[in-house]
């Protein structure tokens, strides 16, 4: 064997992923988390969507009695925490623990352990969820689930206690992911790859890794704390002895918020990632997009009152957040306008991939004039809670989170499986989701000015609401067709489709110097990176080291900053333990809807399973160089 | 370059750890702020309102509190004076200093109940009331937590796993520490001091 077969054989079986189903839960692997994590969120999303479905389906004619006002209520909350807690975030967040390794050109996330805890923390919490619509126990109070409806005196049974567990439960595993992305990020790229060399789409996810820590221990501490007047007794909302209503809905929305750019920023990335490929030239103001990536992330922290402009607060307050939601219209129309400029000096190759970025360029652009409408105060009191506002958050939220996803999946699919996605059919898929898609929402935008409530699970025919209704839902299920034709391409390409190379697009990033799919030691030498865009520079990669050792699993650490070269680090390997912790953290949570007492309990045993985590295995060595 | 003589003993910010540690401190601030600002703004929107008048009820003595103050400190003085010790490779030195962190800790959970059992108020008396139970048991719990911790770092310490170079975890644990000492400081003022003050 040459020395090289031999470092081969020796990475393989440093970095081999377990055989079997025990193994299978044991692997900790980038790769492989990150798929999982992929198509567990699109799984999801065709539940969620499948629940849309039968919303449009009650909806289609005046009194129709397909479901009652209470399963309603369950379908639309479910519905919309399912897309926002188990779509949105994971698969975002998914992209990025699959992506952001090889893009930066290092083996592993930091924390490999971490990513299988988080994932299997929401596979459990998302079992749980659609669980509980099954057994017809699921959160009917919305998914912003506004108190005093959501207390236990307006709301008895067990629904809300699921949400308000069930969303902290979740939460655990979108930040922990979030921690480990934002220290892969910093410390774990090539040498040689300084910020300003970093790709766009790494820019993406480390602003939304950010947002998220930031962000999403409001709804954690608005959550426990409902959770706590629910099933332990406090009264932070109740009014009559100090506490406050409102409250939650500060709490929710200092979240809620910032949820929407934590979606899309990613979404952003992938966009301007894609648009450049098959325009064959570097982004247009890549300076410039980053930026704005970054005041997005910033300004999104101070909108989350424009959700609250009908509660009676302050008219000063009013006017001070709708300026404020007013502004964020700039970067996103900077970005905007670096996309189009890339394209309109480029020489486009309209992929699939292509077509769902620049599908979303313009649906996005729709949700966002609607947006900056509703931020006005006075065309918000008209239209607040009609169906003008699910017309708005479904143009941004499917225009702009959807769309570019779709994308990014098209362009890729090559590098998870190795096949490239058949072309044909998703142009198909695009095409028949665009139309689908404008069918069925462009109407509820006159719906709503029609007077039309959200949230209603029938209406009467002197309404007039019929004809519009019926051709929304008719949109919807060329809409579901649309997204049917994505499986059947998944299913062709998986025994039919063309083999991908290395880099199929002849894209310029650094997974595209993996394999497809790439092993699970992702790179046989660690690259030194000189460019923002290394695999279209005309001299080859160069090794940046010597001397890692391949008979464990080592990666190099840098600097924040510039990237220099820091040190060696070993990572751990595969384990049982992280399913065993989010076990018991999933009975903490969960437990507590019966009795506080499951939390008590199950607090040792995760103390427990952390202990096993990082019980150091034998033998020991010296414990110092020599 | 040649890495092949580096040491891959790094027990500080070289390490991802560190900032893995970090991270999680950086999300529990933040929720203990969304905590006090929550508070602060039930407190402003109450008296804004002349709804309640905050903190409306007895406001709880703060000797057990205080004195949990000084006991902490010698938690993280301890943790501390630990990490130096087992860096001149004194690890048997160190695992005694954590078994004395997790008696002085085990005193403050004791504290903590008996004040708790003395409370002037039930949790579901009023907001504030509801705030100093669920607080100081956020504390309690991440306080056992830290014990926990540090019982198995000194085991480990004392089955010589811990060198002068291999000393991660009780890096970690340290810095930990020092987070459930600073976290009591602002924890302490909002929920016990400031609702003297009348302003
Ligand atoms: C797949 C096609 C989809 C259809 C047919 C659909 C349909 C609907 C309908 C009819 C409602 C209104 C329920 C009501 O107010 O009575 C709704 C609400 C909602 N949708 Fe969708 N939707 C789809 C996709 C999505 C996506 C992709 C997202 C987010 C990523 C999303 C997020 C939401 C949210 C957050 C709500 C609000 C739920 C609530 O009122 O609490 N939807 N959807
Ligand atoms: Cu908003």
């Amino acid at each position: 064997m040459t020395p090289e077969e031999i470092k081969i054989q020796e990475l393989e079986k440093a970095w081999i992923n377990p055989p079997g189903f025990i193994g299978w839960l044991r692997i900790v692997n980038q790769t492989n988390i990150g798929i999982r994590y992929i198509n567990t969120s699109l799984i999801f999303f065709f539940m969620a969507g499948v629940l849309g479905g039968i919303m449009r389906a009650q909806l289609a004619a005046p009194e129709n009695e397909l479901v009652g006002p209470e399963m309603f209520n369950q379908i639309f909350t479910v519905h919309g925490t399912a897309m926002m807690f188990l779509f949105a975030i994971p698969m975002v967040e998914g992209l990025g623990a699959y992506l952001v390794p090889l893009m930066i050109g290092t083996r592993d996330l930091s924390f490999p352990r971490l990513s299988s805890f988080s994932y299997f923390v929401f596979l459990i919490g998302g079992v749980t969820l659609f669980g509980s619509l099954l057994l017809q126990v699921a959160p009917n109070a919305g998914w912003f689930n506004y108190v005093p409806l959501a207390l236990k005196e307006w709301s008895v049974g067990k629904n809300i206690d699921v949400y308000a567990t069930v969303i902290t439960f979740i939460e655990i595993s979108a930040l922990a992911a979030a921690v480990e992305l934002i220290v892969t990020i910093l410390k774990q790229r090539a040498p040689g790859m300084s910020m300003a060399k970093m790709p766009v789409f790494v820019w993406s996810i480390l602003v939304m890794a950010f947002m998220i820590v930031f962000a999403m221990p409001g709804v954690v501490v608005g959550s426990v704390m409902l959770a706590l007047d629910r099933l332990v007794g406090t009264v932070f909302f109740d009014a009559s002895v100090g506490g406050d209503s409102l409250l939650w809905q500060h709490l929710f929305w200092w979240f809620g918020h910032p949820e929407v750019y934590i979606a899309f920023l990613p979404a952003a990335g992938v966009v301007s990632t894609v648009i450049p490929v098959f325009c064959r030239r570097p982004l247009y103001g890549h300076t410039a997009v980053v930026l704005s990536m970054v005041a997005i992330g910033i300004i999104s922290f101070g909108l989350w009152v424009h959700h609250m402009f009908t509660t009676g607060i302050p008219d000063q307050a009013n006017a001070f957040f709708s300026v404020a939601s007013a502004m964020i219209a700039i970067p996103s129309g900077i970005q905007i306008y670096c996309w189009i400029a890339t394209l309109w000096t480029g020489r486009p190759k309209f992929t699939t991939a292509l077509l769902w970025c620049m599908g979303f360029v313009i649906v996005f652009v729709v949700g966002g004039l609607t947006g900056v409408m509703v931020a006005s105060v006075p065309f918000d009191k008209q239209t607040h809670d009609t169906y003008f506002v699910v017309a708005h958050f479904h143009y941004v939220l499917i225009g702009g989170v959807v769309f570019p996803l779709f994308g990014g999946v098209y362009y890729w699919w090559p590098k998870f499986t190795g096949k490239l996605l058949n072309e044909t059919l998703g142009k198909w898929n695009f095409w028949m989701v665009l139309v689908g898609f404008n069918v069925a929402f462009f109407p509820m935008h006159l719906l709503g000015f029609m007077g039309m409530p959200r949230r209603i699970y029938t209406y009467l025919e002197e309404m007039q609401w019929g004809p519009l209704n019926l051709l929304s839902s008719i949109g919807a299920y060329v809409l579901t067709l649309g997204f049917l034709i994505f499986i059947v391409n998944i299913i062709w390409t998986h025994f039919k489709g063309e083999k991908a190379g290395p880099n199929p697009w002849n894209a310029s990033t650094l997974e595209w110097y993996a394999e497809s799919p790439p092993r699970n030691y992702k790179f046989l030498e660690i690259p030194q990176v000189n460019s923002l865009n290394p695999l279209w520079e005309k001299e080859e990669l160069k090794p940046a080291t010597i001397g890692m050792r391949t008979d464990r699993r080592e990666i190099l650490i840098t600097e924040i900053l510039t990237g220099k070269l820091q040190a060696v680090a070993i990572l751990p390997t595969n384990t049982i333990w992280p399913l065993v912790l989010s076990i018991a953290t999933g009975m903490a949570f969960i437990g507590s809807i019966f009795s506080p007492w499951w939390f008590v309990g199950s607090f040792f045993l995760v103390f427990l399973a952390i202990t096993g985590w990082f019980w150091p295995s034998r033998p020991w060595d010296e414990g110092r160089d020599v | 370059m040649n890495v092949e003589k580096w040491t891959r003993y790094h027990a500080d910010l070289k390490h991802p750890y560190w900032w893995g540690i970090m991270g999680l401190i950086v999300i529990e601030s933040t929720v203990i702020a969304i905590f006090l600002a929550s508070y602060f703004y039930l407190w402003i929107v109450n008296s804004s309102t002349s709804r309640m008048a905050w903190p409306g009820g007895e406001i709880p003595s703060i000797f057990y509190p205080s004195v949990n103050i000084g006991l902490l400190l010698f938690c993280g003085w301890s943790m501390w004076y630990g990490g130096v010790l087992i860096h001149k490779n004194k690890t048997k030195a160190f695992g005694w200093l954590a078994v004395a962190c997790c008696v002085v800790a085990c005193g403050v959970l004791w504290l903590r109940w008996l004040q708790m059992l003395n409370l002037p108020f039930s949790y579901d008396q009023n907001a504030y009331a509801s705030f100093v139970w669920v607080l100081s048991s956020f504390h309690f719990m991440h306080v056992l937590a830290g014990i926990l911790g540090t019982a198995v770092i000194g085991w480990f310490s004392f089955k010589g796993y811990y060198t002068e170079q291999r000393n991660l975890g009780v890096q970690i644990d340290t810095i930990y520490w020092y987070y459930i000492v600073a976290s009591w400081i602002p924890v302490y003022f909002v929920i016990y001091i400031t609702p003297r003050f009348q302003w």
